[in-house]
């Protein structure tokens, strides 16, 4: 775990991949959406960084940007750079981009179905991907999918390699896709929900093949999911997303066990648990996530909010150091959350 | 597993008398046909496979498993939305399996279902109004000026969007919609078919904690469907386990997840990750291997063999054991009707280990 949350805004970008003041809008006939809005953060070498947050949080269009997956137009970029190994993604040529993505920078997406292509062979599909970004034989790139087919755990490679995606189950289409995305040995991993779409028990085949994946290739892997359960497990750092921007950030140990932010506060208390018998009533958080195209006057959580104030009105909370070097918060009521958090866990 | 639900499946701790719905040893299977123009049947998929299971008066008892376990076509089996095989179903002494189409349609006015998608589940050319009232309709009773305005008030919506169309609303409003229409004609009985699945985690407690409200209030039974082990230790009494369209385990519910014995049960429950890191990192994960099987040809003896992991630890004899003789439900604990169909059930915990 290394400890790269706290991002300099104007030196030189230090991490293997960094996001900076990044802005992400879409125009719209109900007005501008703004998807991401002045989001930051970094990852390095063998670390998991998890992005958390619920649908329409902007979550999934931060990392769609990285690859260059947002068609502009309707998007737009008000500002913001991503810089892999201190080279600037977004201001590089198209051509060199390409090159980059794919090979050092991959994504699994949330349905391996829609994502593979029906008519072609799984493994035609693979050897794609190694040829386009190395300048291999047909044979030889055929080879390396068979290989990668086996790394990931499918069983009889040499025969799955010729069959069709519907042929696949669910589980074995998504490892599919981490095959796929390791042709290159990529060495930045965005994982967009990979379990969503998975029972729980190929969940645990899956995240485990992930870390192990990792483990070998000292992966950085970006998780971005809604599941706090699995970011639990697997996260070394977390963002907390809610409205277009990062609201807390920290080590899961300090997101999990002290929350500084109403919002994350909101989470954890609504989630049933497993591991403990039955509490008397969850605590929702009241109303529903803003629309993007009209989000509230400064503290975008504010009319959800059990803390709220006047003080919360004014401006964006900008998320500031709350204790310890890696975690952060845009609260204002920051203390206040901490002190009702710990009273809750006590009462237990 | 039919030979072990004439003793087994039905038995419970729970309140005495009559349970409001009773399910005995229910099948369906459906054909699989082949040919172009003769078409002929060439086998059985064997959704459900012979389950039975008793629901007291506002109890919740859950029925969880994996993608294709079947438990939502035992859902639909009990309400004859799909009709079954065989098997009885009675519901507070009516038998429902018995009733000809009139009979039936009268029936439902005591057992209803709420859908998992509140997107495709209400049609989209109708508003809440219109929605809401066709049930009285279809049902033959009056519907009065306020009939609506309190229904929308019960499940927490105001009385104004009423006269809306479904794509105005939230997920959450949609499923709060959808409860509405279940609750319409006083059922003594609704199936929630993964009710919360597709709501973010923040909805997904309101809707908890209406559905709770309204048991509670109006002495609702609940069969909830779902595949989300937390929301399940929170909202039901017992819990069934599925797999290949078999019930495996089922006890009440602390029961089961402090107390599981089937290898399936604690591979499932294991390889739910909960939302506390240290507790994380100290737990051992049972990985299964590979995918569940076809159920149109499913393995013989114990359906979970070929993925269990205690299997590969038996001795030659007893592994020809499960591959021969397919276990009953045993009791592990009679008193609190907590059974296994595992012929070398154990206790492991795995919540917590």
């Amino acid at each position: 775990m290394t400890g790269a949350a706290d991002i300099d805004l104007e030196g030189p970008p230090s991490a293997l991949l960094e996001v900076r003041d990044l802005r992400v809008h879409f125009k719209t006939d109900y007005g501008v959406v703004k998807a991401v809005d002045g989001v930051s953060w970094s990852v390095n070498e063998g670390e998991t960084l998890a992005i958390v947050g619920e649908s329409g949080s902007g979550k999934s269009v931060s990392a769609m940007t990285i690859l260059g997956l947002v068609p502009s137009p309707p998007a737009t970029f008000p500002s913001g750079d991503v810089f892999l190994r201190g080279r600037s993604l977004l201001k590089m040529p198209e051509k060199q981009q390409r090159k980059l993505r794919g090979s050092q920078i991959a994504m699994i997406f949330q349905d391996p179905l829609t994502a593979l292509n029906p008519v072609f062979k799984v493994g035609d599909q693979i050897a794609e991907m190694v040829r386009v970004h190395q300048d291999v034989s047909k044979h030889v790139a055929k080879k390396r999918a068979l290989d990668l087919l086996g790394e990931v755990g499918i069983p009889n490679p040499a025969v799955r390699l010729n069959q069709y995606p519907h042929e696949f189950s669910g589980g074995m289409r998504q490892r599919a896709m981490i095959a796929m995305a390791l042709a290159n040995d990529p060495h930045v991993l965005l994982a967009d929900e990979p379990t969503t779409a998975l029972d729980v028990t190929v969940q645990a085949q899956i995240m485990a093949l992930l870390e192990k994946l990792q483990d070998d290739r000292n992966t950085a892997i970006v998780l971005i999911t809604h599941d706090l359960g699995v970011v639990a497990s697997y996260a070394d750092r977390i963002n907390v997303m809610y409205a277009g921007r990062i609201v807390e950030s920290g080590t899961a140990d300090e997101i999990f066990y002290s929350p500084r932010h109403a919002y994350t506060y909101g989470l954890l208390s609504s989630l049933p648990r497993m591991d403990q018998q039955r509490q008397q009533r969850l605590q929702p958080i009241k109303g529903i996530p803003p629309s993007l195209a009209r989000v509230p006057q400064g503290c975008p959580f504010h009319p959800r909010c059990t803390f709220a104030t006047e003080a919360c009105l004014p401006e964006v909370p900008s998320l500031v150091s709350v204790d310890g070097e890696t975690h952060r918060a845009a609260c204002v009521h920051s203390d206040r959350v901490a002190m009702a958090f710990e009273d809750r866990v006590g009462a237990k | 597993m039919s030979q072990a639900s004439e003793q087994g499946g039905v038995g419970t701790a729970e309140p005495a008398g009559q349970p409001m719905l009773e399910v005995d040893n229910l099948v369906k299977h459906f054909p699989i046909r082949s040919g172009v123009f003769i078409k002929r049947t060439i086998g059985q998929v064997k959704a459900v496979d012979g389950i039975s299971l008793n629901v007291y008066k506002g109890q919740t008892v859950a029925l969880v498993g994996e993608s294709g376990c079947g438990k939502s076509t035992t859902a639909r089996a009990i309400l004859r939305l799909v009709e079954p095989t065989s098997g009885r179903v009675v519901l507070d002494g009516v038998d429902v399996s018995a009733l000809d189409k009139q009979q039936l349609r009268h029936a439902r006015r005591d057992m209803q279902i709420v859908f998992q998608d509140p997107y495709a589940s209400l049609n989209p050319r109708m508003t809440i109004r219109q929605i809401l009232s066709e049930k009285f309709q279809l049902l033959g009773s009056p519907v009065t000026r306020t009939t609506i305005s309190d229904l929308l008030d019960t499940v927490g919506l105001a009385e104004e969007y009423a006269d809306r169309y479904p794509h105005e609303f939230s997920g959450g409003q949609r499923q709060r919609i959808g409860i509405a229409r279940a609750i319409a004609m006083n059922p003594k009985f609704i199936v929630l078919d993964e009710p919360v699945s597709a709501l973010d985690v923040s909805i997904q407690a309101q809707v908890v904690n209406l559905l709770e409200d309204l048991q509670d209030e109006l002495g609702l039974t609940y069969l909830f469907i779902a595949h989300d082990l937390s929301v399940v230790r929170h909202i039901a009494d017992r819990v069934a386990v599925m797999y290949l369209g078999s019930v495996v385990e089922i006890a009440d519910r602390d029961d089961l997840f402090d107390r599981p014995h089937h290898p399936y049960t604690q591979a499932l429950i294991s390889a739910v990750p909960i939302p506390d890191p240290k507790l994380e990192r100290q737990r051992q994960r049972i990985v299964l291997r590979g995918d569940v099987p076809n159920p149109a040809n499913p393995p013989s003896g114990c359906r979970f063999r070929t993925r269990c992991w205690k299997f590969e630890q038996l001795s030659e004899s007893d592994q020809r054991r499960c591959i021969e003789e397919p276990p009953p439900l045993y009791d592990i604990d009679a008193g609190k009707g907590h059974q296994a169909s595992c012929h070398f059930a154990s206790l492991r915990e795995v919540v917590r280990a």
